[in-house]
């Protein structure tokens, strides 16, 4: 029997707005992803890109078709249930970084593993901000730290649980060129190395063709769906 | 796969985040720290202040009686073997008192006086001091140095005299000297009756030289005992009303040492701990909104801890840790000051009040003021939390951080919590307060206003939104400000509206009990009630008071004292059905027996009796004494008349104008029955101002037993006392009103942003100044206007309801207040209006669109 794909998104539509105003986002999307693999996620502006990275992390509910996950169907859990489920198996990394800024860099690792109620939080946020290089930032407030180590630190802090898919939205959107390389060297790495799936929602082409596989989105449809003649 | 929603969070991580997010969050939370803190102290002083008072009773319990126990007897002495089974208890002393007038021999100064005649016993607990002498003393001692009768007086009476240490006075037939000026008398405060002069003391058997000791006369027997076995103060109570049923007599013991101060106290603190309620709710207000901008500003760490897997219960708990956590900075500091204040100024405190002031922390009091602060906090910001943990984390891929409203909706569940919370809160104020009916009423009115000014917003935001389309740009623009989704209308119209609404019913309720006391006074009224003349005094004085010239209206009624003892057989403490008439048993009440029913009296129930009525005794009460006891024709009442006890039929049921200010008796019995017991006569005179001195002055030289209360004296004290308690509550209130304010300014202050915003862009796009001033001062005064209006009506309806029907009184309107409820109301919205705009001016666009 062939094996379940990780993530599998069936005839997935989204539609936002109000009643009278409603804007069809993503229209009866479908297609999997396997465990491991590099998807990127291009189109262009508005196209729903972004939208389909909350659909695919639980953070939107689709109006219609569903995301598995896992053998998880997205649709008939709540709320919390979905909470958990990222908790277990995503990790995410926002354009903005978006760390707790009342908590130092070595906290904001450690918080999904407390929240998991990991007895050696502390311990395996210390190893992860080493892995990212930021061993000596450890007690340093996100506004204590630039643009680079602080996505460096949200790098670390989606990688922390250890979950089997890594999401991206424009990681290195606000980042200069340079940093932007090295984060992109560091989470293709880390993905890699720990063996997770990576979702990256882009629209930077030279970065885009890194990853094996990518979906390219118009309006909300897949337009293309390749594999990369060479990956990174 | 189980996902389980409640992951096991260990108490350390919770702890670390609640005191990491406190400590981020703390520089927004200082309005909600500030208003919490105000609220919380103000109902933390009257508690605190209100248990001192008590607890100084309590302590001094026996000093203020003068006594373990005491009885008193009204117009005759107890029986002997009475007296003789107190003096076999232990220490007994005797004291008489009663009103009277004293005279400055010299300048013929005249004055009433409680006058307390004493023995060489007294006193038996406390301190007795004159001025100028630092030990406590036995009174006896002074009176009896000299040969010639002396007495001490209060440095009042001194002043009103003009007279001071050896000078010399008369009372009724008997000079004397006043051998001292009373600095402390221990049971001043005790007992159950009112002062209405300053204190005059002498020795007993002084007294019997005045002439004053005569049959009828309002005399009051004191019997104040130290028992010699205190362990045995109930049983002696017991053995006493056994033994000694029927008469007047009226036992007290040290634990209620003043029942009429004690009264007196529960209402006030019942009244001031409302306006302070008020005050928190004020505060609430001001809360709901500092948590829900708060909670808007740190929507996006919110929704970071969902995207990375908390759940909405850590979300919503991690929440309520950090508001108790801030709420503690605002509530232990208010605590502490509060009800340490009383310990820090508890001898200034005790120079201003007649009564003992001893600080003392009582738990209870800390606990429920701890109990209000707290449960006004979660009450008002547990559905902005409820809301806020419903946000999608969505939003932190499409909006900007900390831009959105709370768009998520509270669960039906949240808000069943709130309703019972409010209902828990009302039923805990409602046991816990006394006066259940009133502190009900008053609840009911707090949120009556409220869902009132609610409603009122509501209708000010539909009806300004037909001007969206306005010719004028300038108020279409404050009218878009106003109607706005972010727009504080709400808060401002609540916050404001709320704390001028509580500003307006108390000054619209002195006004009218001062209306009442100050200009209401018929022009009939009386100038002097005479009490105490005797039956046999009664041609002379009519002849005296017919050769003034310029007296008229002559009234007299015969006058008896006594107590109501049972209705239809029942105890009449059990009788009583409305509390609110509680008096009837407070205290003697004054009978009198007439042919003729009086004037400004209407019949209700029964018929008036025939003048020549013979039979057994029937009565006419009014109506408050037939509704206090749910009686009316037919049945019957037990009243204690001159030492004995006459069942009476009530006849009918009559009510009365008092507002006449003649002499009308509650119960009022037909002929045939007390003529011939001992009894002196009331009577009423008018006449012009300039003469009382001389009528005061006259009656003293020619009728030294009868005593003279002057009408406009009396009622210029009670004016005074309720000034001063308006203005103790006026300082409540204001503190309201200055949480109000603070509430506004959050208000404003949450807006800044967007007004910033709005003006750069309309600066940039060539706006001119006066336009957006006006459009500033048009949207301020519009809400102005609109909170006082909404105040005066709310206002007006609350003291409305509670003079006409709580204090049964006819009302009056004061335009110059209304005017002047709108006038603040606007220049407060205007002050912050200009403050607004003087923010705005200062802005340079380049530096904020770089910003931006």
């Amino acid at each position: 029997m062939a094996k379940d794909p990780l993530i599998s998104v069936k005839n997935l539509s989204l539609e936002l707005g109000r009643e009278t105003q409603k804007v069809k986002i993503l229209k009866d999307l479908s297609f999997t992803v396997e465990a491991g693999d590099q998807l990127s996620i291009v189109g262009p502006s508005g196209s729903g890109k972004t939208s389909l990275l909350m659909a695919l992390g639980g953070l939107v509910k689709p109006t219609s078709g569903d995301v598995i996950i896992q053998n998880q169907s997205l649709k008939s859990l709540s709320e919390d249930q979905l909470a958990a489920l990222r908790l277990a198996h995503i990790g995410i990394v926002f354009q903005n970084f978006h760390l707790l800024p009342s908590l130092s860099a070595l906290q904001n690792v450690a918080f999904p593993l407390e929240l998991k109620g990991d007895a050696q939080a502390f311990e395996k946020a210390r190893a992860g901000l080493e892995k990212v290089g930021l061993g000596h930032r450890l007690d340093h407030k996100p506004s204590q730290l630039s643009g680079g180590e602080q996505q460096r630190t949200a790098l670390a802090r989606a990688i922390a649980p250890n979950p089997s898919i890594m999401m991206a939205d424009e990681p290195t959107g606000n980042l200069d060129g340079e940093t932007g390389a090295m984060i992109t060297d560091l989470m293709f790495d880390l993905a890699a190395r720990e063996k997770m799936a990576l979702i990256l929602v882009t629209h930077d082409e030279k970065l885009a063709a890194r990853c094996a596989r990518s979906l390219t989105l118009v309006d909300g449809q897949i337009t293309r769906d390749e594999k990369a003649s060479k990956a990174a | 796969m189980a996902l389980s929603e409640n992951h096991k969070v260990s108490t350390g991580f919770f702890a670390r985040m609640v005191w990491a997010e406190t400590k981020a969050s703390l520089n927004h939370f200082r309005i909600l720290l500030l208003c919490l803190f105000l609220g919380v102290f103000v109902i933390g002083l009257v508690q605190a202040s209100t248990a001192s008072i008590e607890n100084g009773l309590r302590k001094e319990g026996k000093a203020i009686l003068g006594g373990d126990l005491a009885v008193r007897n009204i117009y005759n002495p107890l029986p002997d073997e009475a007296i003789s089974y107190l003096d076999n208890q232990g220490a007994l002393t005797k004291t008489i008192e009663m009103r009277g007038l004293i005279r400055n021999k010299q300048t013929g100064q005249t004055a009433l006086s409680e006058i307390k005649a004493v023995d060489a016993a007294y006193p038996l607990f406390g301190q007795f001091k004159i001025a100028d002498q630092e030990k406590a003393i036995q009174p006896a001692k002074i009176l009896n140095e000299k040969e010639q009768p002396s007495l001490l007086i209060e440095s009042a009476l001194s002043e009103r005299l003009e007279a001071s240490k050896g000078d010399a006075v008369t009372i009724g037939e008997q000079d004397f000297i006043v051998a001292g000026i009373i600095a402390s008398e221990p049971d001043r405060a005790g007992g159950s009756t009112f002062a209405v002069g300053p204190r005059t003391l002498l020795s007993l058997s002084d007294m019997g030289k005045t002439g004053l000791i005569l049959e009828g006369a309002q005399i009051y027997y004191h019997y104040k005992l130290a028992l010699d076995n205190p362990e045995a103060l109930q049983a002696v109570q017991q053995e006493f009303k056994e033994k000694f049923t029927g008469g007047g007599w009226r036992l007290l013991d040290y634990t209620n040492a003043s029942p009429t101060i004690q009264s007196f106290l529960d209402r006030l603190s019942l009244f001031f701990t409302l306006v302070g309620l008020s005050a928190l709710l004020i505060g609430g207000v001001g809360i709901g909104n500092a948590v829900r901008v708060v909670l808007q500003k740190r929507m996006s760490a919110l929704a970071v801890m969902k995207s990375l897997g908390g759940s909405g219960r850590f979300v919503f708990r991690l929440w309520l840790g950090i508001l108790m956590l801030t709420a503690c900075l605002a509530i232990i500091p208010a605590l502490i000051i509060s009800f340490g204040l009383p310990f820090a100024f508890s001898g200034s405190i005790q120079n201003l009040l007649p009564v003992p002031v001893a600080p003392s922390l009582d738990l209870a009091n800390i606990a429920l003021t701890m109990v209000l602060g707290f449960t006004i906090l979660i009450l008002f910001s547990w559905l902005p939390l409820a809301k806020a943990v419903q946000t999608k984390p969505a939003l932190l891929l499409r909006q900007g951080a900390g831009q959105g409203r709370l768009q998520g909706r509270a669960s039906a569940g949240h808000y069943i919590f709130v309703t019972l919370l409010l209902a828990g809160l009302c039923a805990l104020l409602i046991a816990s307060m006394g006066y259940p009916y009133f502190t009900a009423v008053f609840l009911g009115a707090v949120v009556g206003i409220y869902v009132l000014l609610k409603i009122l917003g509501w209708g000010l935001v539909q009806a300004l939104s037909w001007f969206r389309k306005s010719r004028f740009l300038s108020l279409r623009l404050a009218v878009l400000q106003i109607t706005s989704e972010r727009a504080q209308t709400f808060t401002v119209l609540l916050s404001l509206g709320l704390a001028l609404t509580l500003f307006t019913a108390i000054s619209l309720i002195e006004y009218n009990i001062k209306q009442r006391i100050d200009r209401d006074i018929p022009s009939d009224a009386p100038a002097f009630f005479f009490i105490d003349i005797q039956k046999s005094q009664m041609p002379e004085f009519e002849a005296l008071m017919g050769e003034i010239d310029g007296v008229s209206d002559f009234n007299k009624v015969p006058n008896l004292r006594g107590r109501i003892l049972e209705i239809n057989g029942k105890p009449a403490a059990q009788a009583l059905v409305d509390e609110s008439e509680g008096w009837l048993l407070r205290g003697d009440r004054g009978f009198t027996y007439l042919d003729e029913k009086p004037d400004y009296s209407e019949l209700l129930e029964g018929q008036w009796w025939d003048a020549n009525y013979q039979g057994p005794p029937i009565i006419s009460v009014v109506e408050d004494v037939a509704q206090g006891f749910g009686i009316g024709v037919g049945d019957t009442m037990t009243l204690s008349v001159l030492g004995r006890d006459v069942e009476a039929e009530i006849a009918s049921v009559r009510t009365v104008d008092w507002s006449t200010m003649t002499i009308n008796y509650a119960i009022t019995f037909a002929p045939g029955f007390l003529e011939n017991a001992p009894h002196s006569y009331l009577a009423t005179i008018q006449a012009p101002r300039d003469l009382e001195t001389d009528i005061l002055n006259a009656v003293a030289r020619d009728f030294p037993n009868v005593t003279a209360i002057q009408v406009r004296d009396a009622l210029q004290t009670a004016s005074t006392i309720l000034s001063q308690i308006a203005l103790a509550m006026r300082v409540i209130a204001g503190l309201a009103l200055l949480t109000g304010i603070l509430v506004l300014m959050a208000s404003l202050l949450s807006t800044m942003r967007e007004r910033r915003y709005n003006h750069v862009i309309m600066k940039v796009l060539g706006t001119r100044r006066a336009l957006m001033m006006k459009t500033v001062l048009s949207e301020f005064s519009a809400l102005g206007l609109l909170a006082g209006i909404v105040a005066l009506i709310a206002g007006t309806v609350a003291a409305y309801f509670t003079i006409t029907t709580m204090m049964d009184m006819d009302w009056r309107f004061n335009i110059n207040l209304a005017i002047g409820v709108i006038i603040v109301s606007l220049l407060i919205t205007l002050s912050f209006a200009s403050l607004a705009l003087w923010r705005l001016f200062k802005i340079r666009p380049i530096e904020y669109l770089r910003n931006e």
